[in-house]
């Protein structure tokens, strides 16, 4: 097999069985199963992907690029039958050209542009990804160490800390920047070279390429769900992925900030999307979002922390308005009797707090880092501020609130203040946060007082409630 | 689908991309000005729009330098680490020149701090000085409203601040008017240029409007504010509803702007990675990257002739460089010194084990002394070693010994 041919390979396959899974998980439902399904598989296949290695290197089975091609084989076939089963072999779909014939002519040339634009973008961040060395700083530093020492082990050995590594002068034992980070990322530039036949750089970045094309599909697909028609969809769609410092981490590919931030949002929507329609296969499909994105980094178990509160409130609306208020109550009373230093999750907590408000600013709202997407949601938020906790809302606005409650823990209250105000944490922690707010922005854009389009009923929400 | 977005239904498309695309467009006009009236000084314009120095008026008052064509190079602070270099006999008005540029180099030691210093005609005897928010490349300063910058300026300095490791070459200084007419072109001129900081080989930073007049990003938010707000204000005059359409389309009309200028940026830095990378593999492209000489150092360390497999431990005082160099090292079994300094070395002897491979890479707090065959701890710990790749005292890599 040749390279090129073992990279399509690495990256179809999963894509494939995962693609199928959420098929499969969603049966006949909705209309708009094409791009959901291949926008979710991506995330889901790999997940599965670096779970078959998990599971290979712990039964002490070579990994192979056939035998590792053979799971994925098995699950699309499995999952494929399971569909199938359940009429839902054939996605309807979303045809686009379906949802486009009952636009009018103007919907569609404004369809057609911002979908041009979005190819430019994603044209040009895969000529970067096609051609460049691993630039990422983190990669060199923490992810990447791990996919190398792995390949050429073929297995996976342990990672442990610096301190460690010296103490023990064990040469069994290896070490990096950052050993406790989740091997996922890892494991799939792993999964990658060992279909490619060995470490090559532009190849082991192709799945940051895949992500971001992922990302836009699910995007779309639950922006078409929420409400929006297929040509503000697309538009939507453009703008999340033209924020720039997305596209700098597609092409400076290796770190795992854009996973983090494509697996939140993608998590999140379908969380939000499930609180409104309570579909079980959404919930499923919500579910392996937030396991997935839970093992791309250490933070990933905050980020999927702060969508615990929507699921309680969709399901009983005052506990979960108790849920966030007990926490915000929590940490007022850690800032006022707690421990001046408390470690958390690779993190020190601090309770008094460090002023990086003025370069927050500096990257949020002046330099051209995210456009105008955070203008936006605070414009939006508080011209929508009376239907925020309506109960179509209230999960999304919980998740939200816990959001940005997270990110002033972290900028303001822990030890990674210095990091945001030497300007190396901040834009990387804000773009795990950002392409879910940007989703929130336009579904409260939508909000019509009305349900419109397919939007999910509210009733199921508020007879949950009652 | 919401009717709430959609065109009017007593508008055609076109007069609703009419209506959208003007609205916008005067509230951009508006913005602008809005930016060169609270930017610009108290002209309108000037005869000469720019006064540059040139690095040959330059006088090294504090350390030592140079002069060469085009260049003034700083080799050596004084004993307290400071360097003064002073460009006397200009005569300008303050207030027409408030923008100052030091054409300082990209390849700069960290932890230089620089200020900048001047005097004035009416106070010769006084140095006034503000720092500058640096940290390579050209130096620049807005001093445009700051109180001591004021009556008519007779010498202009640039002061620094640090260990100079290498030497510093330094280009002179350029002032620009803060004429209104002036201004205009900066602004524009900085929404073309400065947005991303082009990197061949590597990745745009999106930072480089840090120094700008007027960042265009709020500058498009002010005019989409300003564009929906009279969208707002006309249909409330007719008695209609918010025209939520118009102001999406306004909106996307902003974003529209900025993000071409990102795109054109961006294309242009992938013509130039493709250019760059094409058609090489491996260890060339790593050599045609930006870090290109720090590979150039990894690769002999990587393809020395020395035991394998080993420990492999890299140190520097550079965090930065010993992650990079570790990283070429991998899938050895790589250490590097990061997070220590040297007052608190990062490892001490008896953690070293016979066989580890030790690399030094501009490290203080350890040293290979080849005369005693050892590797030489600041406080007088040794231990012994043997020389795998030397390179003067700045790089080395060694074998440790079983303790003598």
């Amino acid at each position: 097999m040749s390279a090129w041919a073992g990279l399509l390979a690495s990256i179809a396959l999963p894509w494939i069985a995962g693609a199928a899974t959420v098929v499969a998980l969603r049966g006949a439902a909705g209309r708009h199963e094409l791009p959901l399904a291949a926008g979710y598989g991506f995330l889901i296949g790999v997940l599965a992907a670096t779970l078959v290695l998990r599971a290979a290197s712990f039964a002490g089975s070579p990994w192979h690029p056939m035998l590792l091609d053979a799971a994925m084989v098995a699950i699309a076939t499995i999952a494929g039958t399971v569909a199938f089963r359940a009429r839902a072999s054939a996605p309807a779909g979303d045809p686009v050209a379906g949802s486009l014939a009952g636009e009018t002519a103007p919907y569609r040339w404004l369809f057609a542009a911002a979908l041009a634009l979005l190819a430019v973008r994603i044209l040009g961040l895969a000529i970067e990804v096609a051609v460049s060395p691993l630039r990422a700083y983190d990669a060199w530093g923490h992810w990447s160490t791990k996919a190398r020492v792995w390949l050429e082990a073929g297995r996976l050995v342990p990672f442990v800390s610096g301190g460690t590594w010296l103490a023990q002068g064990d040469p069994g034992l290896y070490t990096d920047s950052n050993p406790s980070h989740p091997g996922t990322l890892p494991l799939l530039q792993v999964w990658v070279a060992r279909h490619t036949g060995g470490w090559n750089e532009p190849m082991v970045n192709a799945p940051w390429l895949a992500m971001v094309v992922a990302f836009a599909l699910a995007f779309y697909a639950q922006a078409r769900a929420a409400g929006a028609r297929a040509s503000l969809a697309m538009v939507a769609t453009w703008l999340v992925v033209s924020m720039p410092v997305l596209g700098q981490h597609v092409a400076q590919s290796g770190a795992a900030d854009l996973f983090m931030g494509a697996a939140y949002a993608m998590a999140a929507m379908a969380v939000w999307r499930w609180s409104v329609t309570r579909e079980p296969g959404m919930a499923l499909v919500a579910a392996l979002s937030v396991a997935a994105g839970a093992w791309i980094k250490i933070e990933g178990l905050l980020w999927m922390a702060t969508l615990v509160p929507a699921v309680v409130v969709a399901l009983h609306r005052r506990a979960g308005l108790i849920l966030v208020g007990a926490a915000v109550a929590a940490f007022a009373a850690y800032l006022a009797l707690g421990p001046e230093r408390q470690p958390m999750l690779g993190y020190v907590l601090r309770n008094r707090p460090v002023n990086v408000l003025p370069t927050l600013i500096l990257q949020v709202y002046t330099l051209d880092h995210w456009h105008l997407a955070a203008y936006a949601f605070v414009a939006v938020a508080a011209w929508r501020w009376r239907v925020l906790l309506a109960p179509r809302h209230a999960p999304a606005t919980l998740t939200v609130f816990c959001a940005l409650g997270l990110v002033v823990v972290v900028f303001f209250f822990s030890s990674a203040a210095f990091g945001v105000a030497d300007e190396t944490l901040g834009n990387r922690f804000i773009l795990h946060l950002m392409p879910t707010l940007v989703f929130y922005t336009l579904v409260l854009l939508l909000d019509p007082g009305a349900p419109a389009g397919d939007q999910p009923s509210a009733q199921a929400t508020k007879a949950a409630d009652a | 689908m919401h009717d709430a977005l959609d065109v009017p239904a007593d508008s055609t498309p076109v007069r609703f991309v009419g209506r959208v695309g003007f609205h916008f467009a005067v509230a951009l006009l508006v913005a602008v000005l809005a930016v060169v009236a609270w930017n610009g000084g108290p002209r309108f314009s000037v005869a000469q729009p720019t006064v540059e120095v040139p690095a040959s008026a330059l006088v090294a008052v504090r350390g030592r330098g140079h002069a060469e064509p085009a260049r003034y190079v700083v080799d050596a602070a004084d004993a307290e680490g400071i360097v003064l270099l002073a460009a006397g006999g200009v005569s300008f008005a303050a207030a027409d020149y408030p923008r100052i540029t030091w054409h300082l180099p990209w390849d700069v030691p960290s932890g230089l701090q620089v200020n900048i210093a001047w005097r004035r005609r009416d106070a010769p005897g006084r140095l006034y000085s503000e720092a500058v928010e640096w940290s390579r490349g050209p130096a620049y300063i807005d001093l445009n409203g700051h109180p001591d910058w004021s009556g008519t300026i007779q010498e202009i300095s640039l002061a620094i601040r640090g260990r100079i490791a290498a030497p510093l070459p330094v280009g002179g200084v350029r002032l620009r008017s803060a004429a209104w007419s002036v201004t205009l072109v900066d602004t524009l001129s900085d929404w073309r240029d400065r947005a991303l900081v082009f990197a061949p080989g590597g990745f745009s930073s999106l930072d480089g409007e840090r120094a700008a007049i007027a960042p265009l990003v709020p500058v498009v938010a002010g005019a989409v504010g300003i564009a929906i707000a009279a969208l707002g204000w006309r249909a409330r005059r007719r008695g209609a509803r918010f025209p939520l359409g118009a102001a999406i389309g306004v909106f996307i009309a902003g974003w529209l702007v900025v993000d071409l200028r990102t795109q054109w940026h961006f294309a242009r830095q992938h013509a130039a990675n493709l250019a760059i990378y094409t058609g090489k593999s491996g260890d060339d492209r790593s050599a045609a990257s930006p870090d290109g000489r720090l590979f150039e150092t990894a690769r002999k360390l990587r393809d020395a002739t020395r035991e394998r497999p080993a420990r492999v431990l890299v140190l520097s005082d550079n965090t930065h460089l010993a992650t990079r160099i570790a990283w070429f090292c991998y899938p050895e079994n790589v250490w590097h010194g990061a997070r220590s300094n040297a007052r608190r070395p990062a490892v001490a002897p008896d953690q070293l084990r016979t066989g580890d491979q030790v690399v030094l890479v501009l490290y203080e707090a350890i040293t290979w002394d080849p005369a005693r065959q050892a590797l030489v701890w600041q406080d007088g710990r040794t231990r012994a070693a043997t020389p795998i790749l030397v390179e003067g005292p700045a790089l080395a890599m060694v074998r440790v010994d079983a303790p003598r």
